[in-house]
């Protein structure tokens, strides 16, 4: 059995940043009892990240982005390719500043030999505002909640292969 | 002047941005160093209750909630008028202990030590943990790693949460530490005294003992004759975790010695029309502009301003390294007390002899007869005297933070003055130094200029997270270089 960690990345108190947040907290209610699944919360990437991915199959990371090319609440999902660290797109949360992005942690868990996820999957929700104090993300993000978390567990539920998708709320 | 541009990318807001101008003759002229800026935080806070500050300013960065959540709880004992009982104070202390080991040891092979193990002028992809690991040996990345996950248990295991602490009360701490909690304390504080140790080791054979590299230490790109400040015990020894503020001269003369509840006494902000950053400076000494030197009110607040305020280590083996430092640059003793070192990279050095001091000031505390004493908090009698300010070293800095409320513990104001916010003009100043050595007379920017400005500013370690109380990831940075005429002739940058 493909055993598969989910996690939700973001500030709680940094308003769209708190949308991977969201989305966990749904997920742990729609995937409650589903066997090998296991769904939490992190406020910071980086290195910790190394400790957390240890020993499961497949990792699915909700986090905000920020690319400027599409429209707040919109999301998008991407495979992340083995062994590529530069150049491998991150999302907001999956770096840090103090220490090394996400590619860079599972890079290194992988060369000390830790059991680093096989299979890494990123849902990215398009952020609106991630530069002010809230506990509420914007409404153009809140009204995509729902519908990423929906999408990450049908892609899990079955427990079959995940297809890359992207999405809107208009 | 020939025009490079590389286009800036989409995360333009995200970005750090230096700008560099040029004069006439082509030499520079200012540089400029702005950082995304977060809003609101005051207006998130107020109206709640100051009990929830502990929990909420821990949030603000994954980076260190530790020290947000500590000076926090200090800023409530003063809020609400309480003591702790020596264990709760000793109990805090341990934790801290423990994540400064967790900090300063991801700074030095994360950040710092790739730009000294790797070499500094080591193509970026290499110059990463990943280099240092290929360099010095798969096993000392095991270590790393072994050596953050067993502290981050310890303060899992004292604070509920192995990020964001949740132990912290006005008064003490939610629960004491057990026999057998002690005794796996112990045993970790001893690892990570080897491991000090063993780093401070790295330091020698690979840095120390290059040429190359002690010339870059010791030369006058980043030489700058500041102010320092740093929280001290009552025998001046440094202190992460409580004690009285010391600042000292230059000449290593002490300035000031104050009770962190006076900081507005003596710490003024400066303000520049061209960013929101706002400057510390000393009210005493007052603002002279980015310029060092006794007259100029500019301090720094880092783990080698900690060192060169105090003087000396509270434990046996980081007095050693403590000494040895000082020894290595020539520093002179003046009334018993070593002269400061002005050499900023010599901060990467103060950082792992407080790594040091940090893993055998927790083996005291985890070997202390008090440390499993139930009584670990005081019970705040009621009422609140409207103002609570609470001080500790982060490992980036002194952090205060600064509540008012009213009569019913509801915040009605808050201001912290956060690690790195001390160290923006000294930040500037290296900027600026490394800016002038590197360009002259119009000639200009071989690739490595990017690389040593870097340097400049990681030394210090800024977290511009709680800086500005942003999160902007990584730390991608532009450099933007402009003539005479303010024209952009080339942008350099970094994701």
């Amino acid at each position: 059995m493909t055993r598969t960690l989910i996690i939700g990345l973001g500030n709680p108190i940094l308003s769209d940043d708190s949308v991977g947040l969201h989305i966990a907290r749904l997920l742990r209610e729609k995937l409650s009892g589903e066997d090998g699944v296991k769904v939490i919360e992190l406020y910071a990437g980086g290195i910790r990240l190394i400790d957390v991915l240890a020993g499961w199959d497949r990792a699915i990371l909700v986090d905000a982005m920020l690319t400027g090319t599409r429209r707040p609440g919109e999301w998008l999902s991407f495979q992340l390719a083995a062994g590529e660290v530069d150049g491998m797109p991150v999302t907001r949360n999956a770096s840090s500043t103090h220490d090394m992005n996400f590619a860079t942690a599972i890079e290194m868990g992988r060369m000390l030999g830790m059991p680093m996820p096989a299979e890494v999957w990123v849902w990215g929700v398009e952020a609106a505002d991630v530069e002010t104090f809230s506990e509420k993300p914007t409404e153009a993000v809140s009204l995509s909640v729902g519908r990423v978390a929906e999408e990450v567990a049908a892609a899990v539920a079955p427990r079959g292969a995940i297809h890359q998708s992207a999405g809107g709320v208009s | 002047m020939k025009r490079i541009t590389i286009d800036p990318i989409t995360r333009l807001e995200g970005h750090g941005k230096i700008e560099i101008f040029l004069n006439d003759a082509g030499d520079v002229a200012n540089t400029y160093f702005q950082i995304p800026e977060l809003r609101g935080f005051e207006q998130f806070c107020v109206g709640r209750l100051a009990e929830e500050m502990p929990i909420i300013t821990n949030r603000i960065c994954g980076v260190c909630p530790e020290a947000h959540h500590m000076a926090s709880v200090k800023a409530l004992d003063d809020l609400f008028e309480v003591d702790p009982p020596s264990a709760g104070k000793k109990v805090r202390e341990l934790l801290y202990s423990a994540f400064y080991v967790t900090d300063h040891t991801t700074h030095f092979y994360a950040l710092g030590g790739p730009d000294f193990i790797v070499g500094p002028d080591a193509p970026p992809s290499q110059r990463n943990i990943l280099g240092v690991i290929k360099k010095v040996g798969l096993d000392i990345g095991k270590q790393v790693i072994e050596c953050r996950s067993r502290n981050h248990h310890v303060i899992e295991m004292m604070s509920g949460r192995s990020i964001h602490p949740a132990g912290g009360q006005p008064g003490g701490w939610s629960k004491p530490v057990s026999e057998a909690e002690r005794k796996e304390i112990e045993a970790i504080a001893r690892k990570n005294i080897d491991f000090a140790l063993f780093s401070l080791k790295i330091f020698d054979d690979i840095v120390l003992k290059n040429k190359a590299y002690l010339d870059l230490i010791v030369s006058d790109i980043y030489l700058h004759r500041t102010y320092y400040m740093g929280m001290v015990d009552s025998k001046n020894r440094v202190n992460f975790y409580d004690g009285m503020i010391r600042v000292v001269d230059p000449d290593g003369q002490e300035t000031l010695k104050y009770h962190p509840r006076e900081y507005r006494d003596h710490i003024a902000e400066h303000v520049e029309p061209w960013t929101y950053l706002k400057y510390p400076y000393l009210k005493k000494i007052g603002w002279k502009g980015f310029v060092d030197g006794k007259d100029s009110g500019l301090y720094a607040a880092t783990p080698l301003s900690r060192l060169n305020v105090s003087d000396s280590m509270a434990t046996p083996k980081a007095q050693e390294h403590f000494q040895k430092m000082y020894e290595t640059f020539g520093c002179k003793k003046v009334n018993g007390r070593y002269q400061p070192i002005h050499h900023r990279l010599a901060t990467h050095w103060a950082r792992l002899i407080e790594l040091l001091y940090a893993a055998e000031r927790m083996l005291e505390l985890a070997t202390d007869p008090e440390i499993t004493s139930p009584e670990v908090r005081r019970i705040p009698k009621g009422g609140n005297k409207g103002i609570g300010i609470g001080s500790v070293e982060a490992p980036r800095g002194t952090l205060t933070h600064h509540y008012e409320t009213d009569k019913n513990g509801v915040i009605t104001k808050v201001n912290l003055i956060v690690g790195t916010t001390n160290n923006y003009g000294p930040i500037t100043l290296s900027i600026k130094r490394a800016a002038e050595k590197l360009i002259s007379k119009g000639t200009v920017v071989e690739e490595s200029i990017l690389n040593k400005i870097e340097m400049a500013f990681r030394l210090y370690d800024p977290c511009f997270s709680c800086a500005t109380h942003a999160l902007p990831g990584a730390m991608p940075l532009i450099v933007n270089l402009h003539d005479s005429s303010g024209k952009v002739v080339r942008t350099l940058q970094r994701d």
